[in-house]
């Protein structure tokens, strides 16, 4: 039963992703970014292909909107690969929200993210999809010599 | 139609459309996870959200059956009626809380261990029930069998209510009759009663509304002689035979309404087995006497 109310819950997050993306088009211009409706159905596929393959379902949405806004003032981004680095950064934010049990809310993430892209991944993405979530938090993660 | 009427129709078909509850529950499900403490997150995992979202509709349903309520009451305010659902919950709870000590008080002298375990459980239940987040959740183990079951999609306190009900109909029809009988008539029937996870009243039931038949004497020797099962099976015993039996047996006893339904439905349960048996002997065993003869 309620395996069914999940997948109708999957199709109602998908009508509502270009919705927020559409709704965040001002911040997105004070820094010189565009969404085009291509660009935003491609990452509104991409956050339900992320959903679905980390086994979870947006609430009320709202994290397209709350990662469009944190990312949006990266120096590392501009018109022509944010909606690229977005598409990217949807499935590695669910699947840290999985390893971390639910236990950091998603603003606090999204900007230890965002801090770790700009910092330690130098603005790139397979960098940024390569650290440990220690490394993402910005702490030093013990090797065997330090031990 | 009584509450428990309700509950068990709610429990056998869903009320409420999957495609409007999935419309209306979002921002339920939503509340449910800041509830849960689940810090500021706008997606949950499915595991999650799928027990989170059981419990919100197991409340609704049980709410909307209980007030008969159309699927029209999930157009308004969902929250105020999801507030309602609780209280209904709640209330639910709160009966079964008052119905438990009467429970445990009319336990049996020979209860066997599964009985007594099941009810020592149900206790527990009430401890760790969570009427907020997970209602459809029951927190204990049911281990005891039922003459006849709770329905298999009744969940939570519904469910609890439900088997506390009918266990109390069931110990109220078995202490109209003398222990010491019913003890040689359940070791008559079972190997180890007290190790037996089945039931103890259907025997018992089964042998008295025999006993209730015509010329059989009444129900409290509670024992069926060779004579006696001879008789039965020259009887040609009908539906009409067993209703009568079952309400000579329920004036006699005095019985409430509800275990005199119970009794019914035992009765009328009986008679595809009355008419499977092959022999006097046969049927001695499906009206709960087994081939052991009882020592008093």
């Amino acid at each position: 039963m309620a395996m069914e109310l999940i997948s109708s819950l999957h199709a109602l997050s998908v009508q509502g992703a270009v919705r927020e993306l559409t709704s965040c088009e001002d911040v997105l211009d004070q820094n010189g970014i565009t969404l085009h409706e291509r660009d935003m159905l491609d990452i509104a596929r991409a956050n339900d292909d992320a959903l679905r393959g980390r086994g979870r379902i947006a609430l009320c949405g709202g994290t397209l909107r709350q990662l469009a806004w944190t990312f949006a003032d990266s120096p590392h981004l501009c018109q022509s690969n944010f909606a690229q680095t977005m598409c990217a950064l949807l499935p590695l934010f669910y699947e840290l929200k999985n390893e971390l049990e639910d236990e950091v809310p998603d603003d606090e993430l999204m900007q230890a993210l965002r801090d770790a892209f700009d910092g330690r991944a130098h603005g790139e993405i397979e960098a940024l999809e390569g650290l440990s979530i220690s490394e993402i938090f910005g702490k030093h993660e013990p090797n065997e010599e330090d031990e | 139609m009584n509450e428990l009427s309700l509950l068990e129709q709610c429990a056998e078909r869903p009320m409420i459309s999957r495609e409007l509850l999935a419309e209306k529950l979002l921002p339920l499900l939503a509340q449910k996870a800041r509830e849960r403490a689940i810090h500021d997150t706008r997606s949950l995992r499915e595991e999650d959200a799928e027990a989170l979202l059981h419990g919100l509709v197991y409340a609704l349903e049980t709410h909307m059956a209980a007030e008969n309520l159309p699927q029209e009451a999930l157009e308004g305010d969902i929250f105020r009626l999801y507030d309602r659902a609780l209280e209904t919950l709640r209330a639910l709870l709160e009966r079964a809380r008052r119905l438990y000590p009467a429970v445990q008080g009319a336990l049996p002298a020979y209860a066997s261990r599964a009985l007594r375990d099941t009810v020592g459980s149900i206790g527990g239940f009430f401890a760790r029930y969570d009427v907020f987040l997970y209602p459809h959740r029951m927190p204990c183990d049911i281990d005891y069998q039922l003459s006849f079951p709770v329905p298999e999609n009744a969940q939570g306190v519904s469910y609890i209510l439900l088997y506390l009900s009918r266990l109390r109909d069931e110990c109220a029809f078995l202490n109209c009759f003398d222990d010491a009988r019913v003890r040689a008539l359940l070791c008559s029937y079972y190997i180890d009663p007290y190790e037996e996870v089945s039931n103890l009243f259907e025997p018992v039931a089964a042998c008295a509304l025999a006993r209730s038949l015509p010329g059989l004497g009444g129900a409290s020797l509670l024992w069926l002689t060779d004579g006696d099962k001879r008789r039965l099976f020259d009887m040609q015993i009908d539906q009409g035979m067993l209703r009568d039996a079952a309400e000579t047996l329920g004036s006699a006893l005095a019985l409430p309404a509800t275990v005199r339904a119970l009794l019914l439905r035992t009765a009328l349960s009986l008679l595809p087995r009355i008419r499977a048996a092959r022999d006097a002997y046969a049927l001695g065993a499906a009206l709960g006497c087994g081939s052991a003869r009882p020592t008093l």
